[in-house]
């Protein structure tokens, strides 16, 4: 089973890391907010190498998840600010100053820098859905192609996560359910594989195909 | 054991949660991507009736600026091209016998007379295609000349309404435009409606102008119009969409015809 789960985590990396590299040099035919999506994606390779580095060394990774969950909320939050136009920016700043507000709080009080901030993430990935949807209900007339591919991949990924790293505290109560605990990890693994995957798949068809095309 | 079976109850849930929620997103996706993908082709169609209508403008406008340069060859021809003949002819006579007083003063009279047919059919020609009413005087004056033109008798009666809040100029591009419309109409409700009344408002106000039209003729069905529309009609809506104007018609057959042209100063055209 842990096979399974390191070669999911190491594929995802690799394809993490083809996505940083084509993004960031497609930033240069996209409009400027795509930057917050490229640092999304850039924090995220980032902390995976760090925490695969400290899994490696036997040392507890879960501080990670702690600045990666923040950075993560911002840099999306920030995305989607300038797509969803219908929500007043003023009122988008202050809800993401308000999550910003209780992640931190979580780790400082509720589930420290060395446990699962399942909390914190269970709030960040329903603000995710929530986004994905207004995306799709304000924007149906006037998204672009590669805007809905992205769109599609949040909406799958943190949909399909919502309800794993809810629970995943929970689990860890009973001993009869570790066997399974990596079922989890491996669901969420997969998940986040078909993420990286739509992500690339947007590039490629709305930006790299149209290049090579191209006269 | 019992502990056992209410963990793999949880881990049951918890999983039936993330599947239903992962077949939720992909409902919602695939979803709206087949909304997106009806709007889109809604709009397609949209643009591609558009186009065609737009195509259609520019073929009548094009047909309406060749019959406009037979009309003009015809008159330049027929008129013009033949009077100048006359007057060649009696200059060659005037040459040939030119020691016959009487001749001399005969020639000389019909050259006069010919002369001054040429000068006045010169003058309709030019008048036809630019009325010097309307580069002088404006829209104003031009459509009272026009209605003025038409006596009554064999021709319609046109009657001219004007309501002026204000002495407004308006660009000239515009002012021509609404008098053709006008002409256009007066010719459509002579031709077609076999109309004997013809009734005209022209409203000058201080954002814009206001032309009411109607007529006593014939009239017709809007809708087999709108399907297949004459030159006459097409030429008008081209210059209503070039002058940025807002257009309606009403007509019922046997009940004439009635047409409200807004043009507005702070649209663009």
């Amino acid at each position: 089973m842990q096979t399974i789960l390191s070669w999911l985590i190491n594929i995802t990396l690799l394809i993490l890391a083809v996505n940083v590299f084509a993004f960031l040099k497609a930033l240069k035919y996209l409009p400027s907010f795509h930057k917050w999506f490229a640092f999304f994606l850039t924090t995220g390779l980032i902390v995976q190498i760090f925490a695969q580095i400290l899994s490696i060394s036997a040392i507890n990774n879960l501080p990670l998840l702690h600045f990666y969950t923040f950075f993560e909320f911002i840099f999306l939050s920030l995305f989607y600010q300038k797509l969803l136009q219908q929500i007043p920016a003023k009122n988008f700043g202050y809800f993401i100053i308000a999550i910003c507000v209780i992640i931190i709080l979580n780790t400082c009080f509720i589930q420290s820098l060395f446990s699962f901030n399942s909390i914190a993430k269970t709030i960040t990935h329903a603000a995710y859905i929530g986004y994905a949807l207004f995306y799709f209900f304000g924007r149906i007339k006037s998204g672009s192609v590669f805007m809905n591919l992205i769109n599609s991949a949040v909406l799958i990924y943190y949909s399909g996560s919502l309800f794993i790293f809810m629970f995943t505290n929970i689990l860890t109560y009973f001993e009869e359910l570790i066997p399974y605990y990596d079922y989890l990890w491996i669901s969420n693994a997969l998940l986040y594989l078909i993420f990286q995957l739509i992500v690339l798949y947007g590039l490629w068809k709305t930006v790299y195909r149209p290049m090579k095309f191209s006269p | 054991m019992e502990n056992g079976l209410q963990a793999n109850e949880i881990f049951t849930m918890i999983m039936l949660g993330i599947v239903i929620m992962l077949c939720l997103a992909v409902a919602f996706v695939l979803l709206a991507n087949r909304s997106q993908k009806r709007i889109y082709r809604e709009q397609m169609k949209a643009k591609a009736l558009q186009l065609a209508h737009q195509e259609q403008l520019l073929y009548s406008t094009i047909l309406t600026q060749e019959e406009e340069r037979k009309r003009i060859a015809k008159d330049l021809h027929d008129e013009i091209g033949s009077k100048l003949n006359v007057i060649n002819l009696n200059l060659h006579r005037l040459r040939k016998f030119a020691t016959e007083p009487t001749v001399i003063t005969d020639t000389v009279h019909d050259l006069f007379e010919i002369i001054g047919n040429t000068i006045d059919t010169t003058r309709r020609i030019s008048h036809d295609l630019l009325p010097p009413t309307l580069e002088n005087f404006g829209l104003r004056e031009a459509v009272r000349e026009l209605c003025e033109s038409y006596p009554g008798g064999t021709a319609p009666e046109v009657v001219f309404d004007l309501l002026q809040d204000h002495p407004l100029r308006v660009d000239k591009s515009i002012e021509l435009n609404v008098f053709r419309i006008l002409q256009e109409l007066i010719n459509n409700s002579i031709r077609h409606g076999r109309a004997s009344r013809i009734g005209i408002r022209l409203w000058l106000k201080p954002d814009g102008i206001s032309l009411g039209y109607q007529d006593n003729g014939r009239g017709f069905d809007p809708e087999k119009v709108r399907e297949n529309p004459g030159l006459g009609l097409q030429n008008i809506q081209s210059r209503i969409n070039m002058i940025g104007a807002d257009y309606q018609l009403q007509s019922q057959p046997g009940k004439g015809v009635q047409v409200q042209i807004d043009y507005r100063i702070h649209k663009v055209p």
